[in-house]
């Protein structure tokens, strides 16, 4: 069987945070697959909902993204994009997936611009549904390659509530969700201090060192007192990777054989 | 009983309820039913200074920054699903020619939704905390939303004022002559955006009798009060696709993405696939009728088999 | 029902290199409706001479290869229809009032066009517009090939979901292409109506030798395949004629 790839330990971590019953807000790309391993494994019960209006599908064939109709099938509800977003007003959502062009030790995300606002270097897509699911759903999940560029002291533009300026920043903001729970990238698994709430390293995969994962990042990261190493993942979840839910490697890139 | 007048228009003439300055609302979501062929319509027609309203429809959206016709856009996310990021867009609002304000996708449809209701302000929870609140577009900060207290206790929320778009356009899967609309897949922001909207302009892949909606008046995303205008438009949403009827042209989509990475090369596009050709059945032969019916969708799946055609 | 795991599918070219000079070809399709126009143009494309053409009722599909040479006969009406019933129903003869009875007929080759068909060739046509006296079924019993020409190739799953459509099981036919409008200028009843005016320009071009010329080096010979043919025809026309798109399944 090929190495384990980086994407691969991603997929298996982020799935590990969806629990069995949850109603999980996910997005295009890493998070898809992960629902989707989630629920094939220890989460059968797991309800999807997507931004586009889609609730709870059986897709047979992976979709290109929440909008495509390739998601829509054998879906319980077809809406429209204000019912799937109410549900997190609501308190209906537990878990929500977030990728980000920048996070801080606080968790905030931007993905509005680089640069200054009114004449940025870089124009991003913009929130989307990241504010909602950041400020609603009862947890996220930040899914991010690590590097200094992307993991960085201050956002430029703060677009989406990881726990603001810290601790009780977020309940007086009048943020009904409790914020990030795990930061997923390529090197490590990292979560939250209970108290600092700032960024710190849980997980090392295979062949990294804490030194190399606080070089990736741009604000100084100190290790959990209970860091461990993640194990590799189990060859029943690498082969519903690899042989059902993301056979040509669209989302899950492959190891070197 | 009298006789209920048709409702049924031309695409020159519906287009031309877009007047310069006005401001724009329109349905869709990532590669689906997006009213393209209306867009490519304005296009020819041209206009300048338009507002767009937005939340999701990244192809109206790039198609117009790329004509140069817009000059301020309220909206939550633009982002071409398996592409990247709306260049002209994004390039126009780098450069200073489009002002932008953003908003979280919930902040952009409370925002439609209080004009919708008839309402002063929506209520909601999200966006507070972040630079979406604290950094001004072009908008006075305070105009576009303000922290208030609950009149019926201690919780505090963010109060977001009413946007009323001069125009919503909505392409869908049929409607009668009286404008009475279905739609078959998600149906993105369009109930919002018609409440909101002044004027009403559906586009549809078809004209169907009355009778045939009123079999499944369940499917009926806008009944025909909410309608001002219905243009007959086959095919209507391409290169985006129609949930039931087509699939997205995924072939023309990333043709579009490569040519967007340079002004010049846009603007061939552009020249090529809306301003060369006068009308939408010109566009339908400049593409081809063997193209277009190979994207027809799987009745049972919805979308496009591939490998289906011989 | 015995169950096929091969695929059927074809091109139009590969279904009609099946059907051999001299056959005896059955055409489906009845009244102006899905005459197998698309496989009848790919027929004359392809030079097929001596065919010896039997349907229900005649029109435009029969004296198109009459006029471009390649038919040898034209048998429809009364008489020929009890001898495909008599051959449809494993008879040897047809029952006849008085005379002595005439022989069962069996085609060699059926044509037919049909709505969808998935990959296996299991050939549907939509209930909600079957008409009973439409021979198509009748003439796929009786031939002993049958090529069909659909609409749209679907998904098993789209063939399975409508249980009460009549069909042609995928064990039974030849092959099947894939030809949208595939019987324009005539109708297909859920998805086009009668071209009228092309139809009446194309009746009328092809009684006159100069003007069959024209029709055909336009329509058949001009264009490469079936679906150049619709290129050319192009969007006005096509979807001018197009009624319900979308049958929900």
């Amino acid at each position: 069987m090929a190495e384990v790839s980086r994407d691969e330990y991603m997929a298996v971590a982020a799935s590990r945070e969806i629990r069995d019953s949850d109603t999980a807000f996910i997005g295009t790309g890493l998070p898809m697959v992960a629902a989707y391993l989630a629920k094939a494994t220890h989460a059968p019960r797991v309800n999807l909902v997507f931004e586009s209006g889609i609730i709870d599908p059986r897709p047979v064939d992976l979709a290109t993204g929440v909008g495509d109709y390739r998601l829509a099938h054998g879906s319980t509800k077809i809406a429209g994009t204000f019912y799937a977003l109410s549900l997190l007003q609501q308190g209906k959502v537990d878990i929500g997936f977030l990728g980000t062009a920048e996070i801080d030790a606080y968790g905030n995300l931007n993905s509005t611009v680089i640069g200054p606002y009114h004449r940025p270097k870089v124009r991003l897509p913009g929130s989307g549904g990241a504010n909602d699911i950041a400020s609603m759903a009862k947890r996220f999940v930040v899914i991010a390659r690590l590097d200094r560029k992307r993991f960085v002291e201050k956002v430029q533009y703060l677009t989406t509530p990881g726990f603001l300026t810290g601790p009780g920043a977020r309940e007086a903001a009048g943020l009904p969700g409790a914020g990030p729970v795990r930061v997923i990238s390529d090197r490590a698994i990292l979560g939250f201090g209970p108290d600092s709430k700032r960024m710190r390293i849980e997980r090392l995969y295979p062949g990294e060192t804490l030194a190399a994962v606080q070089e990736h990042c741009a604000f100084p990261i100190e290790a959990s007192p209970s860091l461990e190493a993640e194990p590799e993942p189990d060859a029943h979840l690498l082969r519903l990777l690899r042989e059902v839910i993301d056979p040509k490697g669209v989302y899950v890139g492959r190891g070197e054989r | 009983m009298a006789a209920t007048p048709s409702k049924l228009v031309s695409l020159v003439e519906a287009a031309q309820a877009v007047a310069s300055g006005a401001s724009l609302t329109a349905g869709g979501f990532a590669h689906s039913h997006q009213p393209l062929a209306f867009t490519r319509e304005l296009i020819r027609q041209g206009r300048s200074r338009l507002t767009l309203m937005s939340v999701a429809e990244c192809w109206v959206a790039e198609f117009l920054a790329a004509a140069g016709m817009l000059e301020k856009v309220y909206f939550s996310n633009f982002m071409f699903e398996g592409y990247g990021r709306c260049q002209r867009f994004s390039k126009a609002v780098e450069a200073g020619a489009v002002a932008v304000e953003d908003h979280s996708h919930f902040g952009m449809v409370s925002r439609l939704m209080a004009a919708g209701l008839g309402l002063p302000f929506m209520p909601m929870k999200a966006m507070a905390g972040t630079d979406i609140l604290a950094i001004s577009g072009f908008e006075p900060p305070d105009r576009k939303a303000r922290r208030m207290q609950s009149p019926f206790g201690h919780e505090v929320v963010t109060a977001v004022s009413p946007l009323r778009p001069d125009v919503a356009v909505i392409h869908a899967a049929r409607a009668d002559r009286l404008g009475n609309v279905q739609l078959f897949g998600t149906t993105s922001v369009i109930e919002e955006q018609a409440r909101a909207a002044g004027t009403v302009i559906v586009t549809v892949e078809e004209i169907v009798d009355t009778d045939i909606i009123r079999r499944q008046p369940e499917m009926t995303l806008l009944p025909a009060l909410m309608v001002d205008m219905v243009v007959h438009l086959p095919y209507g949403a391409h290169p985006t696709g129609v949930y039931g009827y087509y699939d997205h042209d995924s072939a023309h989509l990333a043709d579009y993405y490569a040519a967007s990475r340079t002004e010049p090369d846009t603007a061939v596009w552009l020249d090529r696939w809306a301003h060369g050709l006068p009308d939408h059945f010109d566009y339908l032969d400049a593409l081809g009728m063997t193209r277009l019916l190979q994207l027809r969708v799987d009745p049972a799946l919805g979308y496009l088999r591939e490998a289906s055609h011989g | 029902m015995p169950m096929t795991s091969g695929s059927k599918l074809a091109s139009l070219a590969e279904a009609v290199s099946r059907v051999p000079d001299g056959a005896c070809v059955a055409i489906g399709g009845h009244d102006g409706r899905r005459s197998p126009m698309a496989l009848i143009c790919e027929i004359i494309r392809q030079g097929c001479t001596g065919l010896r053409l039997v349907g229900w009722d005649g029109g435009f599909a029969f004296d198109l290869l009459e006029a471009a040479g390649c038919a040898a006969s034209v048998e429809t009406g009364p008489a020929v229809r009890d001898r495909i019933r008599a051959a449809a129903l494993g008879w040897t003869a047809a029952p006849s009032g008085a005379g002595a009875p005439s022989l069962a007929l069996r085609p060699d080759v059926v044509l037919l066009h049909g709505e969808w068909a998935d990959s296996v060739g299991d050939v549907r046509f939509p209930v909600e517009t079957w008409e009973p006296e439409s021979p198509d079924l009748l003439l796929a019993q009786a031939g002993a090939s049958v090529i069909a020409s659909v609409e749209q190739i679907v998904s098993a799953e789209a063939i399975t979901r409508r249980a009460t459509d009549p069909c042609l099981p995928g064990a039974t036919i030849a092959c099947v292409a894939e030809a949208p409008y595939g019987a324009y200028p005539t109708a297909c009843e859920t998805r086009y109506e009668v071209a009228e005016q092309a139809l009446a320009e194309a009746v009328a071009a092809i009684r006159a030798p100069e003007t069959l010329d024209a029709w055909l080096d336009a329509h058949v010979f001009g264009p490469a395949d079936h679906w150049s043919a619709l290129d050319r025809i192009g969007a006005r026309r096509l979807l001018g004629v197009t009624r319900d798109r979308v049958l929900r399944v």
